[in-house]
């Protein structure tokens, strides 16, 4: 309302930046024409394909919950609902970071000239945002949201660290006769030491342009060769347990090595991001892409050489010797497939929108 | 069992009277300067009164129901 509509607003930020504020594909052509930095081969191999499906699929916060489904149907539809959530997430937090380009009288700057000039950061739009148009009452009701938020998604990473801690790397290689009142302090504990090792980390965020900087670089580390790894165990029974292990490995470590090269020497960036144009962002979607391509490389190499895992142990494992059970016979509107289509189309949709 | 939310109605009926409240206070004692832009809106009545409806209706919808 105070920026006078869409069109307004996207006149106001062609005024004070750039028109490519407001797109999302017309200006990736190249590395120059839009504020990322980045290339379209960027977006579509390194953040769609590799880091988010490799989010929507390994990231343990998501697929917790789909593993704890009570059926078939619940599992396949719980990360179509999480689907159609996100899709509303640019409007919570990239159209008030628009709003504030247009209106706020300061101008944002990144965390790091933030710092030493004492301005506003970009991770400060929302903040800023709120005490522009809440007042008494409704303004502790956002801030309470924001936290509440943040809250939320520290305690579901936290669980998650304690579970994959206690479950999967605890109990079958460190201590497999416990008992379950030991079990249950193991993970008490780590959640403990999760939540101080995540106090730690929020001083390792304030190295980085922005929250969404570091968080993209750490997927890039852990996300991206896991979902080769992921894909390969899942889809192909060829794979073995060495050629996962030194997959993963190798792409976590072709992964970090990029980013300690940029760290060490900026002008690097050209070779990982394929352009001396390429900015931050840029980075890590590519880091993701080769970290992936890496680790499928190498998970296959070293499958192919060790011995193979007999299809009968793999049941159950591998989708094409598993039975895929059926959803059963259900109304149209309860089928997982009808929403996942819708949400399709909705994507589709926003994607021409804001084209 | 009480459910989820009957208690999330009671959050969104208390914080709606307390902001649709703060909003009334302004309306009726208006600042000087006004501390927030589009005052003229009175975005804290008009929220505050959303939030108190909506918490009413999930008060009322999922209230703990009395065995005879």
């Amino acid at each position: 309302m105070e920026a006078g509509g869409w069109t307004n607003l996207k006149l106001q930020i062609a005024e004070r930046a750039s028109t490519q504020y407001v797109h999302l594909w017309s200006g990736l052509g190249s590395f120059t024409n839009n504020p990322m930095g980045i290339h379209w081969t960027g977006i579509v191999f390194g953040l769609a394909m590799v880091i988010s499906t490799g989010y929507w699929t390994t990231d343990f916060l998501v697929v917790q919950r789909v593993l704890a489904a009570k059926d078939l149907r619940s599992a396949e539809i719980a990360p179509i609902i999480g689907a159609a959530f996100k899709m509303a997430v640019p409007f919570i937090v990239i159209l008030p970071g628009l709003i504030g380009l247009a209106v706020l009288p300061v101008k944002l700057v990144p965390e790091s000239v933030a710092r030493i000039t004492g301005g506003h950061s970009y991770n400060d739009v929302l903040p800023l945002m709120l005490a522009r148009y809440c007042g008494p009452g409704l303004l502790g009701l956002g801030v309470t949201a924001l936290i509440a938020g943040f809250m939320s998604g520290m305690a579901g990473n936290v669980s998650a660290f304690t579970t994959v801690w206690t479950y999967d790397i605890y109990r079958p290689f460190i201590n497999r006769k416990g008992t379950d009142h030991h079990y249950v302090n193991m993970g008490r504990w780590t959640t403990v030491i999760g939540v101080l090792i995540s106090v730690g980390t929020a001083y390792l965020v304030m190295q980085f342009a922005s929250i969404m900087d570091y968080v993209q670089a750490l997927f890039s580390f852990f996300i991206a060769p896991l979902f080769g790894t992921v894909v390969l165990g899942m889809l192909w029974k060829r794979a073995t347990g060495w050629g996962g292990f030194w997959g993963l490995l190798s792409g976590t470590l072709c992964s970090v090595s990029m980013f300690l090269w940029v760290k060490h020497d900026p002008s690097a960036l050209r070779y990982v991001a394929l352009s001396p144009h390429a900015k931050g962002l840029a980075q890590d979607m590519y880091q993701a892409l080769w970290s992936f391509i890496t680790c499928v490389v190498v998970t296959v190499v070293v499958s192919l050489v060790t011995k193979p895992i007999p299809e009968s142990q793999l049941t159950g494992l591998v989708y094409g010797l598993t039975k895929i059970p059926s959803v059963g016979k259900l109304p149209l509107y309860q089928r997982p497939i009808f929403w996942a289509g819708v949400v399709m189309v909705v994507f589709i949709a926003l994607n021409i929108i804001f084209w | 069992m009480i459910s989820i939310w009957f208690f999330i109605g009671i959050s969104l009926a208390v914080n709606g009277a307390l902001i649709l409240a703060a909003g009334i206070f302004q309306l009726i004692n208006p600042p000087e300067q006004p501390s927030v832009v589009l005052y003229h809106l009175h975005a804290n009545v008009w929220w505050g009164a959303a939030l108190l409806v909506f918490g009413l209706i999930y008060c009322v919808r999922f209230a703990p129901k009395r065995k005879s």
